[in-house]
């Protein structure tokens, strides 16, 4: 059922984000084509500047759209009309909900993959970018897998922070909207004041990181700041593992479809 | 449209307004003795001290309801007496504030959700569908969903198979969704308002369909203001009055105690307390 229920929701985000995705792709390989020129031709320059616009603009459109079309999705499908036939379906609520989780993940990963391949072959062409930014990050301690990483986590953590939001003030009878909003915020607020709480934490059991913050020697700067990223990253899931129990367990305890 | 052999020569639009006891549905099953008999079995559905609140307001005070199996059973009230209340707490799109719903002594969950076939009032398919892709959607989900059953009754109905759900006037709309429930082998149809869109050639047709198509063990439970047009396929009515049960009686023997269509006998029983 939950394999059922993934079809149909993804189907949900993807009616209009695939349109956001084609628009991106196209824009990027005009950007590709366009990128040859020498400079001397108006129309192609022209041209490359529409579509820098376009990929540029929809890429982190497609990364805002993502997160709101999941998030009203979410709304319509549990406390809107489609509610009479989602929460009468034959499946649980952690399907119902499970099902929500798995779908935004899943467009997240991919509008993220298209955003990547957007912003790459913005200037110079992808293995060129690739190579570059490799090297970049190399140096500072970190690599591009480990940032796309703190991205995704930080795109789902904002989305879960909505979803439970969402629940939670629709636990309300009036204002639900406003309920959601507040609910969500203070999550996001709450998690993120709490992540940089927990460092701080750490820097007292962790000599080189309470230099870093605070003066000192901390030795070489690229372990200490692979080594913070990854505190931050698992920091961020533990804050989506909580918000995702606090949701579904607030999801279980039942709805009142207006 | 096919006919039970067994199905009453009553004319469709002839009225319950006589004393002698009107047609009922074609398997006879209404007398008191199957009231008692169903009475000592589990009930199909069960309200017990069920209260519903919205902060201050309370809409449902302490109803303690059963419903049998095999009957099919008139919802009736004024608007806002608490019907629609009493029908989703049944489907699971709200909580009571106190008491138990309880399907064959079960609470609702994902085996109540197969045994019962819910129509609510408003619009809740998902209007970029086309009409197959519903029906499809159902077929996927419910493993009783009679496909071919519904595309029968939608080529009857004049739904065309591939016409979106958005593009489909609301009387289509509802038309397709009561369609769809009624194309399943349910224990429970629970259809709250089926006939408020429908014009009234096809509203007959609706019932007669779900007079033929429906399981004499299974149980119907309506909702609606259109008495009149229901109550010949009633074997028993509940009165809903101000979130609490009024009245819930077999209708033969409400009529002939009344010496009046049910319908009669709602309109003076509401009409007093305006």
């Amino acid at each position: 059922m939950l394999a059922k229920l993934l079809k149909y929701d993804l189907k949900a985000i993807y009616r209009v984000l695939g349109f956001y995705y084609v628009i991106v792709i196209i824009s990027t390989l005009v950007l590709i084509i366009t990128n040859v020129s020498d400079g001397t031709n108006g129309l192609i320059e022209f041209i490359r500047s529409f579509a820098f616009g376009c990929s540029f603009g929809l890429s982190i459109g497609i990364l805002v759209n993502v997160i709101t079309r999941s998030w009203q999705s979410f709304q319509k499908n549990l406390y809107g009309n489609e509610a009479y036939l989602m929460h009468t379906l034959p499946v649980t609520k952690r399907q119902l909900f499970g099902s929500k989780i798995l779908a935004c993940l899943i467009a997240i990963i991919f509008s993220l993959a298209v955003t990547i391949f957007a912003f790459l072959s913005s200037t110079g062409g992808i293995n060129t970018e690739l190579a570059e930014m490799q090297q970049a990050l190399r140096s500072a301690g970190s690599s591009l897998w480990q940032i796309i990483a703190t991205i995704l986590l930080e795109l789902f953590f904002v989305a879960m922070c909505g979803f439970a939001g969402i629940l939670i003030g629709h636990r309300k009878n009036d204002h639900r909207g406003i309920w959601s909003w507040a609910a969500g915020g203070a999550l996001y607020i709450g998690a993120s004041l709490l992540i940089p709480g927990v460092v701080l934490i750490w820097s007292l059991f962790d000599s080189s990181i309470s230099n870093f913050l605070f003066g000192g020697s901390y030795g070489p700067i690229q372990d200490l700041i692979f080594k913070v990223i990854c505190g931050v990253d698992i920091l961020y899931i533990v804050a989506i593992s909580a918000i995702c129990i606090i949701a579904q367990k607030t999801f279980d305890r039942g709805v009142d479809v207006e | 449209m096919t006919t039970s052999k067994t199905k009453p020569n009553k004319p469709v639009a002839e009225k319950a307004t006589t004393k002698e006891p009107t047609n009922k549905k074609s398997n006879g099953k209404t007398d008191k003795n199957s009231i008692a008999k169903s009475a000592s079995i589990t009930p199909l559905l069960e309200y017990r001290s069920v209260s519903k609140s919205y902060g201050d307001r309370t809409v449902l005070k302490d109803i303690n309801l059963t419903i049998p199996r095999g009957r099919i059973i008139g919802l009736l009230g004024k608007n806002g007496a608490g019907k629609t209340t009493l029908i989703k707490l049944a489907n699971d799109l709200l909580q009571p504030t106190s008491g138990e719903v309880l399907v064959e002594g079960q609470p609702i969950g994902v085996v109540s959700k197969e045994q019962i076939s819910y129509l609510p009032e408003v619009t809740y398919l998902d209007k970029t569908m086309k009409v197959h892709e519903a029906m499809n959607f159902f077929a996927e989900f419910y493993r009783d969903f009679d496909i071919e059953k519904a595309k029968k009754l939608a080529k009857i109905l004049d739904l065309e198979l591939d016409k979106k759900i958005i593009k489909m006037s609301k009387g289509m709309q509802e038309k397709l969704q009561l369609i769809l429930v009624i194309s399943r082998k349910a224990d429970l149809y629970i259809l709250d308002e089926p006939l408020s869109g429908i014009d009234p050639a096809t509203r007959d047709f609706i019932l007669d369909t779900i007079l033929n198509e429906f399981d004499e063990n299974a149980s119907l439970l309506i909702s609606t203001h259109l008495i009149a047009d229901i109550e010949r396929i009633l074997d028993e009515v509940i009165f809903i009055d101000n979130g609490k049960v009024a009245l819930q009686s077999d209708a033969d023997a409400l009529r002939q105690k009344e010496h009046a269509s049910i319908d009669e006998i709602f309109r003076k029983r509401f009409r007093s307390h305006l």
